[in-house]
């Protein structure tokens, strides 16, 4: 076991079990409230997977997510009932690159709800008929999003921006991949990507750590896997370029919304220096396309944005992406106005100022994030995804000059967009 | 939590706590809804949370907080009962943590939002004024392509007037406001509207009354003590409307002639929860679980109206039977169709979120409001014995005098009967 003392002097604990289960704990004496989770690095970007024979496994379009609904069902009937008899909520989640099952309790009984969390997610218990019967219920959930205009977007942007790289598809699919999957489908893919040696557990407690790391062993010795075997995300090799450069969708909406997606190609180089890429990126970016860059307002009040102008960026080992958002603008002159600001950042820079500037406020986010135990779990987790955990995070951004937020954004290239809108048909 | 009344009506109240790295000031101003102008105050939580005299523009607003750490400032405003209240809300890091004073600069900020706006010759800055219409037009219309939103929001005009006046500013009450009406609306806050301010942290009790008091003149305010609204509605009304959506919604609200100062508050609580709040509930087993019918189906309880809402969204060729779903489990809680058990975990599970919410700055917030507008009746050592004590038979009456008054379907323009 290995104790380590954060920022704040509190003390985080980490272990392994004998199967490969990584443990951390992290001490939260004055709370009351006690957070897991247990999490599996498989998302829905993983369908199609390569062993280590080079086989290729192909599965429909959203299994994670499906696999994710699947699980919450037992022997005794309701995983969700169990807790609630417990007095605790329980609840989960599947982005791209990550499948994260969750409970919070304020009971004195961590115990139960911890060993629920353990033994619920490593025992799939499906039958024909149960799983016939989620589909339904994940339909309506695919059908909510597609409703909402801003995720629509989003989707929309991606299917164009990728040919072959698995974000083109939602996370949980479509209604039609859902419908093809099957009991056997989910029992593959859960023999795959459910073995504790890929996955991790996390507890935000006030109980006594050593306690809770005992209480998870004992758990796990109880319990045998198969040998672990290796599998990683399989896709055909991705061009440069993007799909479709442009794409119109009707929906019933007011406002026009256009997105800019910006395609590059993935930073197939060390964590730490593709963790660095990432908040140089997002540090350059920030300077220049929020309130901090004085012409912000100008901007406003020219038109060129509206107050819902806003990007993103994501930048992982198989892909790298920046999309800018707005409302109600015309959509040449916003990807004009995007093309002359991408230009003149590139010219221009960050200051020495407005670097001080966005470290001191990345500081007291992440000290923010420390105020809430659920929030922490999440977090910590996709950092040690990234493979630079929370506080080599910390020191990364601590350790970022000028020049290399100035460097990484002249040498990107920004030729491949793609540009989706979504309009009413009147 | 400790309170002093340091002007007539203003209160500052004290919630001292180790257990966050930030200190958060929050102001609260409250008035009656039916002495408000919602547009008006509406723009007042736009233009007050953009720039200010001393920080004239959005750089230099940007640069100040980030001096304290990124610093998170918010205006908000929100209904509770009969009253609107506009909160400023200045969260920001323990200087502890750096070992900077950072609480002085905090509080200075605050004071320059709100005592120091951008009004020149008795008018906003013009150009702001006007970049704040633009941008509320431009939410309301964006919030609207939302269905979930919109369904909600319709369903509130339609239920009754005490409703409709909680609902968002239409986009033509945001047009027609002038900016005499926000400067009115402004002086009308800080002027007429009774204070709470609340601070949240680990800091130096006396120290912070000493600096917010020399920091900050307060006038003496009217008291509002009349907090509860009731909400009448004749007939139980269906009203179905369309839209070239894809899938239906469906709110359906039910007045419960209880508020939260009746002795059947923990009851109904613990009555909405085994009807749909929570995963156990008889509507997400029946209407998910069971058939399939929806994702997400959930029922709101809001104590301060005595309204039940419950929302969802399902494929409109299934509307008759969930909506006839939502009135059985009804009639099933009101005939005591249920056992010890579900009870029991109903309970816990009421008893957990009330527990974990002192764990949030946000829900400290909101709990310490209620006790201040409830003179501390509603402590929440107070609510968690009363659940526990709480019986079947409790619940059964409380729920007896729960009745569906709306029932609104925002339709796919795909579905045809």
């Amino acid at each position: 076991m290995n104790k380590l003392k954060n920022t704040l002097n509190e003390m985080i604990y980490t272990d392994t079990c004998d199967n490969g289960l990584k443990i951390v704990v992290w001490h939260k004496p004055d709370f009351a409230t006690t957070a897991c989770l247990f999490a599996t690095p498989y998302g829905s970007l993983d369908s199609s997977q390569k062993t280590s024979d080079n086989q290729i496994l192909s599965f429909p379009e959203g299994i994670a997510h499906f696999l994710e609904h699947k699980l919450f069902e037992s022997e005794e009937g309701d995983v969700m009932n169990e807790y609630s008899a417990l007095g605790a909520n329980v609840n989960a989640f599947t982005s791209y690159n990550e499948t994260v099952y969750y409970f919070d309790t304020s009971d004195e009984d961590v115990d139960k709800p911890l060993n629920l969390l353990l033994d619920f997610v490593q025992d799939l218990r499906i039958t024909e008929q149960s799983v016939e019967k989620e589909k339904g219920i994940i339909c309506q959930e695919l059908n909510m999003y597609l409703e909402m205009p801003d995720s629509r977007l989003i989707f929309e942007t991606f299917k164009s921006m990728y040919k072959n790289h698995p974000i083109k598809n939602d996370i949980g699919g479509t209604c039609d991949s859902v419908n093809k999957t099957t009991k056997q489908d989910l029992e593959t893919c859960y023999s795959l990507n459910y073995h504790p040696q890929k996955m991790t557990l996390i507890a935000v407690t006030p109980k006594n750590p050593e306690m809770i790391i005992q209480l998870i062993k004992e758990n796990q010795a109880r319990k045998t896997f198969p040998e672990f075997k290796e599998i990683k995300r399989y896709f055909d090799k991705e061009p440069n370029e993007v799909l479709l450069q442009e794409k119109i969708i009707h929906m019933d909406v007011q406002n026009q919304k256009t997105c800019i997606g910006f395609k590059f190609s993935g930073l197939n180089q060390t964590d730490l220096n593709r963790v660095k890429t990432d908040w140089a990126f997002r540090f350059i970016f920030e300077s220049h396309f929020t309130t901090m860059n004085p012409d912000y307002q100008k901007w406003i009040t020219n038109h060129k944005i509206s107050p819902y102008f806003d990007y993103e960026s994501e930048f992982s080992k198989d892909y790298a992406l920046t999309l800018f958002f707005d409302e109600g603008i015309n959509e040449k002159e916003f990807e004009q106005f995007i093309l002359d600001e991408i230009q003149t950042l590139k010219e221009k820079g960050i200051s020495k100022e407005a670097l001080m500037q966005l470290k001191n406020r990345s500081l007291g986010e992440t000290l923010s994030v420390f105020n809430q135990p659920d929030n922490i779990t999440v977090q910590y987790f996709r950092h040690e995804l990234t493979g630079v955990n929370m506080f080599e995070t910390i020191d990364v951004i601590k350790n970022l000059t000028v020049e290399d937020c100035n460097e990484i954004v002249k040498e990107m290239d920004f030729s491949n967009y793609s540009i989706s809108i979504i309009k009413s048909a009147q | 939590m400790k309170t002093l009344e340091i002007s007539k009506n203003v209160n500052l109240h004290h919630h001292k706590t180790e257990k966050f790295n930030d200190i958060t000031l929050s102001f609260r101003y409250k008035n009656l809804i039916s002495n408000t102008n919602r547009a008006a105050r509406t723009f007042l939580t736009q233009i007050l949370n953009d720039t200010c005299i001393a920080y004239p523009t959005k750089d230099a607003v940007t640069r100040c907080l980030d001096t304290l750490y990124g610093s998170n400032y918010k205006v908000l405003r929100d209904t509770y009962g009969k009253l609107d209240v506009i909160e400023f809300r200045l969260s920001t890091l323990n200087g502890n943590v750096v070992n900077e004073d950072l609480l002085t600069k905090q509080i200075d900020v605050l004071n320059e939002f709100i005592y120091h706006p951008r009004i020149m010759n008795g008018l906003f800055d013009e150009t702001l004024f006007k970049e704040m219409k633009e941008r509320l037009v431009l939410m309301i219309q964006s919030f609207h392509d939302q269905p979930g939103n919109h369904a909600n929001d319709q369903a509130k005009r339609l239920f009754n007037t005490t409703q409709e006046l909680k609902a968002l500013p239409t986009i033509e009450e945001i047009k027609s406001c002038t900016n005499e009406d926000v400067v009115k609306a402004y002086h009308q806050l800080i002027e007429d509207d009774a204070l709470d301010i609340f601070v949240l942290g680990n800091y130096d009790e006396e120290d912070v009354t000493a600096r917010i008091q020399s920091k900050f003149k307060f006038n003496e305010k009217h008291s509002i003590l009349d907090v509860l609204d009731k909400n009448i509605r004749e007939n139980h009304d269906e009203i179905i409307e369309q839209k070239a959506i894809s899938q239906t919604r469906v709110v359906m609200m039910f007045t419960t002639n209880q508020t939260m100062l009746d002795e059947s508050y923990p009851a109904i609580l613990l009555a909405n929860g085994l009807f749909g709040s929570f995963p156990t509930s008889y509507l997400f087993q029946e209407v998910r679980e069971k058939r399939s019918l929806c994702y997400s189906i959930s029922s709101r309880i809001d104590n301060y109206d005595g309204l039940i809402t419950v929302q969802t969204a399902i494929d409109g060729k299934n509307y008759e039977e969930v909506k006839d779903l939502i009135l059985k489990q009804l009639q099933r809680i009101k005939e005591g169709d249920f056992d010890d058990e579900l009870l029991e975990t109903t309970k816990k599970m009421n008893i957990n979120i009330l527990r974990s919410s002192i764990d949030s700055q946000k829900s400290c917030l909101t709990l310490d409001y209620r006790e201040v507008l409830f003179n501390d009746s509603l402590r929440i050592e107070n609510v968690i014995e009363k659940l526990r004590q709480c019986t079947k038979e409790d619940c059964i009456n409380a729920f007896k005098q729960v009745e569906p008054k709306l029932t609104y379907c925002l339709m796919q323009e795909d579905h045809h009967e």
